[in-house]
């Protein structure tokens, strides 16, 4: 309705401004005011067809209609014009987007088969129409009077134009359908290799035009000369260009749109000066970047998908404006007549070219259903013709026009319908996922009255998947931890979750005590962890544990391989706990597609060798086809790592592994937190409520609060935080009474000796500081509370808080940074962070402290305390800012659509920045 | 720990680049458009710059659509205090440079009479302007000095819009309707846009009304012939105050296409720059008065009663900063062909201001 409401002011105010008179200064105006406006509106519209599940296409076009010179007149003639300099860059950049579709090796042995295809359908195509139209020639409405070498020429034209497709509408629908298969893949791969030969031919029929009517004079050899120039000149400047780019990609690689938009302004102008065929330098620049520079064609390929949208809108709309209605209704039967022509004899092609090149009749019977739509590149075609030859050239521009009428309007839907029979629309719909962790999103267990309940997991990470599980359905394996966990199962040891809501199946894997310990507690925790983490706690590694964790894996790796219905099936595997179970589950399922996400930093490759098994590690890992990490340190050292394995090939500038015969591609996502429930947390009218609890149980009257919220962990340097508050009051006596620093801290694996110990630590500690720092009838100067708070309790305590301390020695991410950042929409607070957490590399504007410095992490504790509100408004704004934009719902689809994208092609251009493909 | 401030670069990388927005250098790309265009090289002929044409009045709406946004920024302590000492300086300076330029104007060719004040206020409104633009981090607060520059873009700004209007109707109250109706209409586009914006979730679609609302509002000023830098303003100034995601998405898209369309306005204006000693010698009045002007507003500006500021602010204020070119380029196209001399005069004192700001540069300080 708000959509609705602002188009309707835009067209006010477009009126408004139209009613106050005519442009009078430069003669642009009047440009910028019709692409604003048909931007706007036609994505609005196009917006409204969706949800009448129409193309996006059929809107823009629609639109363009309406408001266009001959229908609504919203957008004049003269503005109509000014649009014509964006169509002529839409027109190369679609172009180079059909070149860039055409990947040789991925197309291999089907390339041969679609070009034999292309071919004799171009063919039977371009003869029947030839021959329909010298016989109906006299009542067509071009030249009725031409004959000899000028009507054989003029048909000629009309022949190549009339025949040729549309890329871009071929592209837009499966790119909007999200549609997957051979029967876009061949569709698309057709009209690419059509429209070029077309453009060849096309380049040809003008020279024999011109040499038939007399418009150009010279001989043999000069006329072969500026054909080889037409076309030879337009490949080389092509290749010339695309290479260029593939350079300038692979060096510098930023602001990617706006230079793809430049190369094709420069392409079109280009190609118009120096009279060469700018589209097939487009498609061949497209071609080389696409198959010579492979990890650059993906950039742009991102960048072009990302950005060069508004581009495309608004060439739409102007193939909208230049529909003639009242064209098509005055030439009506011959118009129909000539598009039903050329639907039979594309048909018949096909059927005579599906056969001989031996293409699978599934997709052979709806080929045709793509190849109704027409556009940019007859439109052009079009006005070439009717530049160049006045007398008839416009006749034959005013009947493709027409023609490009019906088309357009009926080929994205005929397409889509073709697509949608072809069974690759389910193709796009979302697959169900299968995600393995160790931890289960939801534990039943007995309330007070003795019915079991399902507690859901609190945990960001958790809380994300299980929202991406309730959209994409499938199945969630996880150790089955909780206490009635095994009542409420079904014989296949599953339980339908969320118990609101049951949108997927939970698979619990049982797992018998002193193996789980020894897989959990002594591999993974006292293991891996340390080994990952630089704090001087020593890595604990014993056969044992070792054997367990292979066995533990193992048995996860099965439960899986019973849950993966279809090689298709994305697996999902979480953490540090399961690096070994892709391999054991490849064994089973050759073809599974599987992602890992490593939550917890990876080491140097020095550090990484203490692990006996540190080779069968990284074999393991290596098993997947996508590994991601959270930040590039991690990346890095994860590829130094693979560096130094004997019969493992990392290639750097593609961030890919190979090992054996197989690539796994490594990447960087930081994870984030679900912001928009921390908003909606935060905004609820219980937070105040809570607040006043929280305050109430915590005893929180003092002037300055700080707090600390973290599971009880060696990494977390809580040792050092409190050491750094005990010299802050002894530094500056006067908090002693007016602050109070309340530490969450939630015991975790007491069973391991170093849980256990440092635990003890903070105890002491806090009653340390306490007794030194107390003052009688004072607030205390560290509230100790041991339970974990829910994410709404946590929200309550973070907006409390006038600084949040994390001191990690070493951490993954740390979401609880996050988390405070996401909370504060009050602009207010100042987060203090280690150095040494993974969040310090997004969020720089938090005061940045080193937890092994107890001097300066008190210093940065008095900035904390003392910092003016205006500099903690704008710090927090910032950091808000990148929050927001990296929520934990994007980490898990970068990650998920990364996996799914190797189904077609490598993931590279992941490995790049965001920023560096933005718009 | 990073630093509660932001610096401008060291003097050379000034002095050699004219990094006075931070991320474009100025005088460069003046000089690279000079060379290339129809005068220089004639890589910019003019068939080409009126292809660029459309796309000038879009770059000129988004500086004042950034300068809105970055006057109601939240954080920003002192900022109608600063804005009145911005505005006295701005306001003194266009009065010295549109009264010497008024008295030179008609040794131009072509201007005379009534289209000499004209040119001379257009002249007097593109010097008053030092703003430049947060580069790196807007969120970063930076010295009282650079905030007070980077506000004095917004009373010239409007009184520019006056001045365009003017040339419209001859009499008073028509043009004050005129330009009324476009500053009711850039809030009817804005309004439009933070409908969009407030409703929408997806990246793409949010840069997709992000560019329209840009366009619009540019596109309107355009086709009226009036101020596109008062009606970016003036929508930045609502974007600002409503807040939520329309401030957050038009920030980062009008910020992200920024630097190439302030590149391709300052390529256009180098380009349509002709030279002829009569110019020449203007410019170098032009020059002349705006840095006395400075000067003498920033002495003023200190002895006013409100925040304290430095010594040196004279220093600070005399780099020319985008707007005043990009008004000129803007009004050039609206007053017609013979307004050329004036925008040649604009970007060399342009240019001369640079240099004068490099060569004296204030002092590093933090505040």
């Amino acid at each position: 309705m708000k959509h609705l409401a602002a188009l309707a002011l835009a067209v006010v105010a477009v009126l408004w401004v139209r009613s106050l008179g005519e442009p009078t200064g430069t003669g642009s105006a009047g440009a910028a005011l019709a692409i604003g406006f048909t931007l706007l509106g036609a994505w609005v519209v196009a917006d409204l067809l969706r949800r009448l599940r129409l193309p996006r296409l059929t809107g823009y076009i629609l639109f363009g209609v309406l408001i266009g010179p001959s229908v609504g007149d919203v957008i004049t003639e003269s503005m109509a014009i000014q649009l014509q300099f964006i169509t002529g860059i839409a027109t190369t950049l679609i172009a180079l987007i059909a070149g860039l579709t055409l990947n040789l090796e991925r197309l291999g042995q089907q390339f041969a088969a679609i070009a034999r295809l292309t071919a004799i359908t171009l063919g039977i195509a371009m003869t029947g129409i030839g021959v329909a139209a010298w016989i109906a020639w006299p009542w067509l409405p071009i030249a009725p009077d031409a004959s000899g070498l000028t009507r054989l020429a003029i048909v000629a034209l009309l022949v190549v134009t009339t025949v040729s497709f549309s890329p871009t509408m071929t592209a837009a629908v499966t790119t909007e359908t999200g549609a997957r298969g051979r029967l876009s893949e061949t569709v698309l791969t057709f009209v690419v290799l059509a429209d070029l030969a077309l453009l060849v031919l096309f380049s040809l029929a003008m020279l024999f035009a011109r040499v038939a009517v007399g418009a150009t004079a010279g001989d043999g050899a000069g006329l072969i000369g500026r054909f080889v120039w037409e076309i030879g000149g337009a490949v080389a400047f092509g290749v010339l260009v695309g290479s260029l780019f593939a350079l300038y990609l692979r060096h510098i690689g930023r602001e990617v749109t706006l230079v793809v938009i430049a190369v094709c302004a420069l392409l079109s102008q280009v190609g118009t000066s120096q009279q060469f065929e700018s589209l097939l330098a487009a498609v061949a620049a497209g071609l080389v970047i696409e198959n010579l520079a492979i990890a650059q064609g993906d950039a742009l390929k991102a960048a072009v998908q990302a950005a060069a949208l508004p581009v495309l809108v608004i060439f739409f709309v102007a193939v909208g404006f230049s529909l003639r209605l009242d064209v098509l209704a005055q030439g009506g039967v011959i118009v129909l007549g000539l598009s039903a022509l050329r639907l039979l004899l594309i048909r018949f092609g096909l059927a005579v070219g599906v056969r001989s090149a031996g293409i699978d009749r599934a997709v052979g019977d709806h080929i045709w259903t793509g190849l109704i739509s027409q556009a940019g590149i007859t439109l052009g075609l079009a006005a070439v013709v009717a530049a160049e030859f006045d007398d008839w050239g416009p006749r034959i521009q005013a009947l493709l026009v027409a023609l490009i009428a019906i088309h357009e309007l009926v080929g994205p839907l005929l397409f889509r319908y073709g697509l949608a029979r072809g069974g690759e629309l389910a193709a796009a719909a979302p697959r169900p996922l299968v995600v393995v962790s160790n931890r289960e999103p939801y534990v039943h267990q007995e309330d007070d009255q003795g019915r079991i309940v399902a507690k859901a997991a609190t945990g960001g990470v958790a809380v994300a998947l299980d929202a991406l599980m309730r959209e994409r359905h499938g199945v969630w394996v996880a150790h089955g931890a909780g206490p009635a966990d095994r009542q409420v199962v079904d014989a296949s040891d599953k339980v339908r979750v969320p118990p609101d809501g049951p949108a997927y199946d939970l698979r619990r894997l049982w797992l018998e005590e002193s193996t789980f310990s020894a897989y959990y507690n002594g591999f993974a925790n006292e293991g891996l962890w340390p080994l990952c983490h630089l704090v001087d706690v020593r890595p604990q590694f014993r056969t044992e544990d070792w054997a367990a964790y292979r066995d533990i894996n193992e048995r996860f790796a099965v439960a899986v391989s019973q849950e993966v219905r279809s090689p298709n099936t994305p697996v999902f595997i979480q953490d540090y706990h399961l690096a070994l179970v892709a391999p054991a589950l490849r064994a089973r399922l050759p073809h599974a597609r599987t992602a890992l996400f490593w939550h917890i930093p990876w080491p140097y490759p020095d550090r990484f060798r203490i692990c006996p098994w540190a080779s069968e590690i990284l074999a393991g890992l290596l098993a997947n086809d996508l590994l991601a990490f959270q930040l590039e340190r991690d990346r890095r050292n994860f590829l130094l790592a693979a560096e130094e394995e004997p019969n493992v090939e990392v290639e750097h500038e593609s961030s890919r592994v190979r090992c054996g015969d197989r690539y796994t591609t490594v990447i960087a996502v930081p994870i984030g937190v679900d912001y928009d429930r921390i908003q909606a947390i935060v905004a609820a009218p219980a937070l105040a409520s809570e607040q006043a609890r929280l305050r109430d149980l915590f005893g929180l009257s003092a002037r300055v609060i700080g707090i600390g919220v973290d599971r009880l962990d060696y990494t977390k340097g809580i040792p050092e935080r409190l050491a750094a508050l005990d010299l802050l009051f002894s530094r500056r006596p006067q908090l002693r009474g007016a602050l109070t620093f309340v530490q969450v801290g939630v015991p975790s694996r007491s069973e391991i000796d170093s849980y256990a110990s440092i635990e003890a630590e903070i105890g002491s500690h806090i009653s340390a500081i306490n007794a030194r720092h107390g003052v009688p009838g004072g607030a205390p100067a560290v509230y100790y509370h041991k339970s974990p708070l829910t994410i709404a309790s946590l929200a309550a305590l973070y907006r409390l808080a006038d600084f949040c301390i994390v001191s990690s020695l070493h951490d993954g991410m740390n979401l609880v940074a996050k988390e405070f950042v996401a909370a504060r929409d009050d602009e207010d607070g100042v987060l203090v962070l280690s150095s040494l957490a993974g969040a310090a590399q997004e969020l720089r504007e938090a005061v940045i402290i080193n937890p092994y410095d107890v001097d300066g992490f008190a210093d940065g504790l008095l900035q904390a305390i003392d910092m003016p509100p205006d500099q903690r408004r704008a710090r927090m704004r910032a950091m808000r800012r990148i929050v927001a934009g990296r929520n934990v719902f994007g980490w898990a689809s970068d990650i998920l659509e990364g996996l799914e994208s190797l189904w077609t092609k490598p993931l590279h251009y992941s490995v790049r920045r965001w920023e560096d493909m933005s718009v | 720990m990073m630093p509660a401030t932001q610096w401008d670069p060291p003097w050379h990388a000034r002095l050699g680049l004219s990094w006075s927005t931070g991320t474009v250098p100025v005088l460069l790309i003046l000089i690279l458009g000079s060379a290339l265009g129809p005068h220089g090289l004639a890589v910019l002929t003019p068939e080409v710059l009126r292809v660029v044409d459309p796309a000038i009045p879009v770059a000129v709406a988004a500086l004042g659509i950034l300068a809105g946004l970055e006057f109601t920024r939240p954080a920003a302590p002192h900022r109608w205090v600063l804005l009145g000492k911005a505005s006295l300086q701005s306001l003194l300076t266009g009065a010295f440079v549109a009264l010497g330029v008024r008295f030179l104007a008609p040794r131009l060719p072509g201007v005379d009479g009534p289209e000499a004040w004209i040119v001379a206020l257009v002249a007097g409104v593109a010097a008053s302007m030092s703003a430049s633009l947060p580069s790196v981090d807007p969120d970063r607060l930076r010295p009282l000095a650079i905030r007070l520059r980077d506000l004095d873009a917004i009373v010239p700004a409007f009184g520019g819009a006056v001045v365009l209007a003017s040339l419209h109707a001859p009499f008073p109250l028509a043009s004050m309707t005129l330009l009324a109706q476009a500053a009711l209409l850039a809030l009817v586009i804005s309004g439009a846009a933070w409908l969009l914006l407030a409703d929408t979730t997806p990246s793409t679609e949010q840069r997709v009304f992000s560019v329209a609302a840009l366009l619009l509002v540019g596109g309107i000023a355009d086709y009226l012939s009036l101020s596109a830098l008062a009606s970016g303003l003036l929508a930045g100034l609502f974007w600002g105050v409503v807040g939520g995601v329309a401030r957050d998405c038009i920030e980062r898209d009008v910020s992200y296409l920024r630097h190439p369309l302030v590149v391709l306005m300052l390529l256009t204006a180098g380009a349509r720059t002709t030279l002829s000693p009569s110019i020449l010698a203007l410019a170098l009045a032009y020059l002349a008065l705006r840095a006395a002007g400075k000067l003498a507003g920033a002495w003023l500006a200190r002895r006013t009663p409100g925040a304290r500021l430095p010594d040196d602010l004279g220093s600070s204020l005399l780099p020319p900063g985008v707007f005043g070119v990009a008004f000129a380029l803007n009004a050039t196209a609206m007053i017609g062909p013979s307004a050329a001399p004036l925008l040649a005069v604009v970007v060399l004192g342009t240019i001369g201001s640079q240099l004068t700001a490099a060569m004296l540069r204030p002092r590093e300080r933090r505040e």
